[in-house]
Order: C-alpha cells, then sequence, then structure tokens
C-alpha cells in the first residue's frame, strides 16, 4: 500500500460498500407554473399556498397536511424545486396535474423533472442544448 | 334420539355470567331432555335468579372489572342434546338459524381481534398511493492509492456523462494545475443526420474504433420513447429500438430487460472488434445490409474520440460530408460565501452522532449547494425546513465548478487525480467532491448494464476525497437500472 | 365469480343531547360521513368512497339487527319497544348508499365502503363533529365499534355488544325494582319469542303451556 498523501498519522480506510435500497426518505420534484395569460407575478408565500390549496382540493386535510417544501423559487419563470416526503410523490404529483386555476386565471404546472435524488436534478441530460 | 349440541361457552369480550348467556343465545342453550316450556321457563329463572342478584346486588362479589377474565377462557365444548322443541328466532337469516351447533363445529365471534389483523394490510390501491419507483444508491470507501481501490475502473466503465462539477471548500482561487485540466477537457462533435450504417463501415472501425476509445451518443433521443444507439469505447455498438423497428431491422437482439410483460423495446448489439465481425464475414455484411437497407436509420450523434497517438481532428475530416460541429464543453465557475458544511469522518461512512454526517446526508447537502437551495431554514418557517445536515461547519467561501458537455471517462480521471494532488500542499479543506451526471437517455449506464428512463433516469456519482486520501463514491442510479458495479 | 369485498363498519352515533335521536336518519347519517371523507381525504377519497356506496342486494329482513336491542329500561317492556323499532325506528337499506342498517333508538349505524378503500371511511368517522337534519345541528360523534367483513359477523358483534350494556344497566340499577324490571323484559322479550313459535308449529312438542 502507498504512502498516504495527505501525511496524516490515520490508517487508510478499510474497503466498505453499503447498498441503500429505496432509501431516500424524499423525493424532489422540479416544477414549472404556466398561465394561459402572462404578466401574473406570483411570490414564493403564494407560490407554496397555491400548491397546498391543490393538495387540500385533492387530497383533503390529510393531503394538506403532507410535508412539502419549496426548496428554491424563481419568481421571473415560475419554477421551483420541491420536496415531499416519499410517500406522498403520487398525492403531490396528482394534486398538481388536476389543479387548472389561480384566482380564476387558468394556469397548469409542469413537472418537469423528478428523483430521489437531489443532486440529480442539478443536471438534467435533457436540459443539453447544443446548435 | 336427538341430535347432540356443540356449544360455545363465552369467548372474548363476553362479560356475562355463563348463565347469562343462554338468554341471548336461545339456540344455543344446553338443556336437558324432554321438558315443557313452562320447564324452560323455570329452569331459567332459577339459573338467572342467582347470576342476577350477584350481578347487581352486592359489589364485592360481582362480576365487575376484570371479571371477564373468568369467563374468557377458551370455549369449552360440551355434547348435549338438542331440546327438540326449541325453533330458532324467524328473524334471523337462514344460516344462522341452521346454527354451527347442529353442524358439530364450535365457533367463537371473533370480536376485536379481525380489526387488528385486517389492519395489517393495507389495500393494494390505498399502497399504490404511497409507493415511488426503486432507487439504489451505493456508497463505497476505500483509499485512491490503494492497490485494489476500484475508482478508476468505476469511471472508466461509466462511458458517457453530461455534467462534471467540484467544490473545493476554503478556496478562493484555482490552483494552476487544475484550471490547465479544465481548459484542456478536449471538444466534442455533433454530427447531425448520421446514418447507423457509418458507424459499421471497415473504414470508420479501422480508423477510429480499434485507434483508441471512441465514443458516440444519440443525442435528443429519449430512450423511452425513441430510438436510440451508442458506441461505446470497447468497440460494442448497443441499437435500443422499439418493437416495429426491431421486427423490420432484422437483427438478432434481445427484449429489454425493463419493458414488463409485453415487451415494447429490444436491444441489439454489435460488437466491432469482434474477429468475425472482419470485412467479408456474413454477420458484416448482413448487418450492413441491415442498417443501410432494410431499415436505415439516422441519428444525430454526439462523437468524441480519446487516443494515445498523435493524430488530431481526423474526426472532422472524416465527417466532413455531414455537418459536424465542434463543440468546447461549457465551464461555469462559482465562489460560495459563507457556506454551511457537514462535518464528513473518512471512516464514518454511516456517520456517527453529534459527530460526522452519514454519505446519504451528505449527498443531499451536495444536491441542495448544486441547486443553490437555501440551508438556513428553521423548523417552523413555512417554505421550507431543508436544513444543513449537523454537525456542521461554515466555511467562508467554497469553489464550484460545473463543467456541460459530453464528457470523456478518461477526463474525469485526470480531474480526479489533480484533486487529490490538490492535498499535496497543505490546505485548509478536510475534503472535496466530484460529481459527475450521467445522460439519463443512454442506452447503458455501467458497464453495458442497461439503463433505462422510468421516472427520472438518474445515473450520477460522486467521490468525496478527504484530505488523507481516503475517498468515499456514491453511485446512484434510479429504477431501470442495475445496481452499479 | 369474484364479489366486490365490502367493510362493514358498526358505529354507535353518541350525542349528549337527547333531541339528536330524532336527526338519526339516513340521509343525515350519509350526509355526515360524505361531508367528512370529503373534508379529510379531498375530491380523491369521495370518489373513492363514492363507488362503493353503490350497489348491493340485500333479501329484506325484518330487522336483522335488532336482536338484543333492548337496551332502555324506563321504556318497559322491550317487545313495545322493539316493534316500535320496526315500525320506524330502524331503516334497512336494501338499495345503495352508504348507511346500510340504522337504528335511530340505539343510535347504531351500520355503513358500508368498498374493502379497499375502508380505511378512507373509518379514518374520516373521527371528524364527524355533527348531523343536520331540518336545519338543526346536534353535535355527536360516531364511536366505531366494529369492522366486519360481512353484515352477519357485525350482527354477532352487535348482539354481545347488546348483552354487555344490558349487564351495565343491571349493574347501574339503583333499586329493586328497576331490577325487576330489567329482569322482567329479558325474560319476556326472550321467551316471548319462543313462544310465539311454539304456538305457531304445535304439533311437536309435548309440553305444557305457560302461565
Amino acid at each position: 500500500m502507498a504512502q498516504l498523501g495527505g501525511g496524516r498519522g490515520a490508517t487508510p480506510a478499510a474497503f466498505e460498500r453499503i447498498v441503500f435500497k429505496n432509501a431516500s426518505e424524499h423525493h424532489y420534484v422540479k416544477v414549472c407554473l404556466e398561465f394561459q395569460e402572462g404578466g401574473v407575478r406570483l411570490n414564493a408565500a403564494h407560490f407554496k399556498q397555491l400548491i397546498l390549496s391543490a393538495l387540500k382540493e385533492l387530497h383533503g386535510e390529510v393531503g394538506a397536511a403532507l410535508p412539502v417544501d419549496v426548496l428554491t423559487y424563481e419568481e421571473k419563470t415560475l419554477s421551483a424545486i420541491l420536496r415531499v416526503s416519499s410517500s406522498g410523490l403520487v398525492k403531490l404529483w396528482s394534486a398538481l396535474t388536476l389543479l387548472g386555476s389561480y384566482q380564476n386565471r387558468k394556469c397548469a404546472f409542469r413537472v418537469i423533472q423528478t428523483s430521489p435524488f437531489l443532486l440529480a436534478l442539478s443536471g438534467n441530460s435533457r436540459e443539453l442544448i447544443l446548435d | 334420539m336427538p341430535s347432540p349440541v356443540w356449544v360455545t361457552a363465552p369467548c372474548h369480550g363476553i362479560q356475562a355470567p355463563p348463565t347469562l348467556l343462554p338468554l341471548f343465545c336461545p339456540f344455543f342453550i344446553p338443556f336437558c331432555t324432554g321438558g315443557g316450556l313452562s320447564q324452560l321457563r323455570q329452569l331459567l329463572l332459577r339459573m338467572l335468579t342467582p347470576s342476577l342478584s350477584n350481578y347487581t346486588g352486592s359489589q364485592s362479589r360481582g362480576y365487575t372489572g376484570n371479571s371477564c377474565s373468568e369467563f374468557g377462557r377458551a370455549p369449552e365444548v360440551t355434547a348435549l342434546p338438542r331440546p327438540p322443541f326449541l325453533r330458532l328466532p324467524a328473524c334471523l337469516p337462514p344460516s344462522f338459524r341452521r346454527g354451527r351447533g347442529a353442524r358439530g363445529s364450535p365457533r367463537c365471534f371473533l370480536v376485536g381481534g379481525c380489526c387488528a389483523a385486517r389492519g395489517l394490510r393495507m389495500s393494494v390501491a390505498l399502497r399504490r398511493l404511497r409507493e415511488t419507483p426503486r432507487h439504489l444508491l451505493v456508497c463505497e470507501k476505500s483509499h485512491v492509492r490503494h492497490e485494489r481501490s476500484r475508482h478508476a475502473a468505476h469511471v472508466r466503465s461509466h462511458a458517457y456523462n453530461c455534467r462534471v462539477s467540484f467544490l473545493i471548500p476554503e478556496c478562493g482561487i484555482l490552483p494552476e494545475a487544475l484550471k490547465r485540466v479544465i481548459t484542456d477537457f478536449g471538444e466534442y462533435y455533433l454530427v447531425k443526420n448520421l446514418s447507423l450504417h457509418e458507424l459499421v463501415t471497415h473504414e470508420f472501425i479501422n480508423t477510429f474504433v480499434k485507434k483508441g476509445s471512441c465514443y458516440a451518443l444519440t443525442y435528443n433521443t429519449k430512450i423511452d420513447q425513441d430510438n436510440a444507439a451508442a458506441l461505446l469505447p470497447t468497440g460494442k455498438l448497443i441499437i435500443s429500438v422499439d418493437k416495429d423497428t426491431y421486427e423490420e431491422l432484422g437483427l438478432q437482439g434481445r427484449p429489454s430487460q425493463y419493458s414488463g410483460r409485453k415487451v415494447m423495446r429490444y436491444i441489439v448489439t454489435i460488437d466491432l472488434t469482434d474477429s468475425a465481425f472482419d470485412p467479408d464475414s456474413k454477420k458484416h455484411k448482413r448487418v450492413l445490409w441491415a442498417l443501410k437497407e432494410k431499415k436505415p436509420l439516422e441519428f444525430d450523434f454526439l462523437l468524441s474520440w480519446h487516443n494515445t497517438g498523435a493524430e488530431g481532428s481526423t474526426l472532422v475530416s472524416y465527417f466532413s460530408k455531414n455537418q459536424i460541429q465542434a463543440h468546447q464543453p461549457k465551464t461555469t465557475f462559482s465562489t460560495l460565501r459563507n457556506l454551511q458544511c457537514p462535518v464528513l469522518h473518512s471512516n464514518e461512512l454511516q456517520g456517527k452522532l453529534e459527530e460526522s454526517c452519514s454519505a446519504q446526508e451528505l449527498f443531499e447537502w451536495l444536491g441542495a449547494v448544486c441547486n443553490k437551495v437555501g440551508l438556513d431554514n428553521k423548523s417552523f418557517s413555512f417554505l421550507s425546513t431543508y436544513c444543513c445536515p449537523q454537525p456542521s461547519t461554515v466555511v467562508e467561501q467554497a469553489y464550484l465548478c460545473t463543467i456541460t458537455g459530453f464528457i470523456l471517462p478518461e477526463k474525469i480521471i485526470q480531474l480526479l487525480e489533480q484533486l487529490c494532488c490538490y492535498f499535496d500542499e497543505p490546505k485548509l479543506a478536510q475534503w472535496v467532491t466530484l460529481t459527475v451526471h450521467g445522460f439519463a437517455d443512454s442506452p447503458v449506464s455501467w458497464r453495458e448494464s442497461e439503463h433505462g428512463f422510468q421516472k427520472g433516469g438518474e445515473n450520477l456519482y460522486n467521490f468525496v476525497v478527504f484530505r488523507s486520501l481516503d475517498y468515499w463514491l456514491q453511485m446512484a442510479v434510479g429504477a431501470n437500472d442495475d445496481c452499479p458495479p | 365469480m369474484v364479489r366486490f369485498k365490502h367493510r362493514y363498519l358498526l358505529c354507535e352515533i353518541v350525542s349528549e343531547d337527547p333531541r339528536c335521536r330524532q336527526c338519526i336518519d339516513e340521509r343525515a347519517v350519509s350526509a355526515a360521513a360524505k361531508d367528512a371523507v370529503a373534508r379529510t381525504h379531498g375530491d380523491y377519497g369521495l370518489a373513492c368512497c363514492s363507488i362503493s356506496f353503490t350497489g348491493l342486494r340485500l333479501p329484506l329482513l325484518p330487522d336483522p339487527l335488532s336482536r338484543g336491542t333492548a337496551r332502555t329500561p324506563e321504556t318497559g317492556s322491550g317487545v313495545a319497544h322493539r316493534s316500535l323499532d320496526v315500525e320506524r325506528g330502524v331503516f334497512v337499506s336494501v338499495s345503495q348508499g352508504v348507511v346500510k342498517y340504522l337504528n335511530a333508538y340505539t343510535g347504531i349505524v351500520l355503513l358500508r365502503c368498498r374493502k379497499d378503500f375502508y380505511r378512507l371511511l373509518w379514518s374520516a368517522l373521527p371528524f364527524v363533529t355533527y348531523l343536520e337534519n331540518r336545519n338543526q345541528r346536534y353535535s355527536c360523534f360516531f364511536n366505531t365499534l366494529h369492522v366486519g367483513g360481512t353484515i352477519r359477523t357485525c350482527q354477532k358483534f352487535l348482539i354481545q355488544y347488546n348483552r354487555k350494556q344490558l349487564l351495565l344497566l343491571l349493574h347501574n340499577c339503583t333499586s329493586e325494582e328497576e331490577r325487576q324490571s330489567i329482569q322482567k323484559s329479558v325474560l319476556s322479550c326472550c321467551l316471548k319469542e319462543v313462544e310465539e313459535e311454539q304456538s305457531q308449529s304445535g304439533d311437536e312438542d309435548d309440553c305444557a303451556e305457560t302461565d
């Protein structure tokens, strides 16, 4: 075995391998809100409120009690990254799909990407655009 | 001869004295043979009077509180003749009237038990609502200089990478050596409308595939709906096609692992460097005919060629007839100020409470950093409750560099080596990370294991290199993927 | 042949207000249950429960669950009470609906739900806080006694449950007359039944008639 590069006294780590199967507590969803006519501004709190109301409409109080976090929100593009506990992914997704309007203006959520790993959302190969 | 009656004595939850029980189940009464209704009445009264007086009279002897334990024992089954005069009430349903008694199988009234037993199972429909597709995260730890360390092999076997990013805490300016590696990441090419048969011609195989590592991947094809193809540096051409194309193509393949009961996708693998694939062989002619005449397939290809020799831009000259564009990987830098970093111990892959964070927590945190997620939320904040895993330290600045393009594993190995060299000089940082994202739409992930999209198509890995050159490697795949090597 | 499996929830409506009894009817109970499901589980829950609220063939029985429901000591004769039940206090549904059986006197309700989704209904029931009938609102709550796979298991349970209730009543008696009256009502209730049948099919027995 080679000498340690860092010159530290500790012994080098022995090989260890752990496989985590379905261990992710949360799922992450990248969404984008679209309005039929533009010019609608929405701040982060209203955005989350909209998601909660969608959940409440489809899945009731139980659905509205799901822990949903808005990790990032961009007001300009109305896009956000949501975090939801894994057992609530289907509920959240279905609620977002069936949301039709915000303050009587027609809108739709587009789910761009979803993953059990937050890191995966930072590198979407489908967004690689060359011209 | 009167037929015998099986009597079920008091069972669960009945708080009645056994003598009172027959009152409520007249069809189960263990009476003596013969006797008239008057006898019955007297018998009932006789049975009832003492028990009722017991019950309602003095508290000391009463059947109160936990008295049910006295009667809650296992049913005693006694054979007794059934009184011929006793009829079952008409209001009971026929099956009830027939009575378990006459048939001879004693039956208990299970009261609370059935609810509990059913509570264990959730119905399929409700369970589906909570299920998510399978995903795997493999964590390994070892030492970079360990002779049996497989980190380079892991990197090499992951052929198609679309984004590489590395994070160095406590770093303001990148060292020159690292900068050189980044600027020398090599260009890649986009060839539009390239017929697939061009890749199996002998000219191509001899100039590129056999002389170095040639990487090709179809661009803008979705693995779950379109046809796709990929050329691995080992010389294997993998074509993933839908059922219709496969049937037209006339090449031998195998059904996709992830297509379920009704196969809708097939994988054709052709080894271009195989000795049986020389120019005059039947196999070569067949493949050429299938891809050229039978079912011409055309794709936009991402191409890259890594060779140790000196020949440079031959890909451009080779494909000059087609539209070929050279692209440089896009590089972005950012310096993150006052970043909360988790504390890691290289020996504690699973973390230790109050001392260090686990590999999983780090993986999530890294995702948060790369996505520019706020790390300082409170547990009561409305928008988000995500915060940095504990214990953590605040670093003044951290250097995050992201390279996007069609990146070869060889370059990633170079970068990893340079990151290890970063610790040659004493540095403040305890560790650095290197994250590599694979293409979600490539037909393979690691080695030649099949890759599908399902919900995310994620295949990525992340190195954490510690100051002592121990490393952690985390490999994550989504639902349609084999376990990483 | 595959049948749709159901779950039957045997519930007791508990209210402090005695007037609440009047407003227990099928419409009020099913409206309250549906409202609670819609509130706690939203449109999805309501839709899941709605498909299970429909379609069942049940032979019309005189009153399948009222055996052993004689539990009001103050009304004197249990027989009279029971016949009253049959007249108007007891609802047995043969058609469609969430409420399969209802006894306004004892406050016992039998709700039916498709097996896949009974958890939705079950978990929503605690959120029922009132019953509304003819613009009158009485606060009450549902106490789920039993969850069974068939009406029969619920019936068996109800018989046992009522037996326990009766003993509780006996236990809580304060005077000798009350106790006597309960004993009497119990006896007359049971024996009347036997007696009636006795007289109907008289040739089989060889015994003397009662006093």
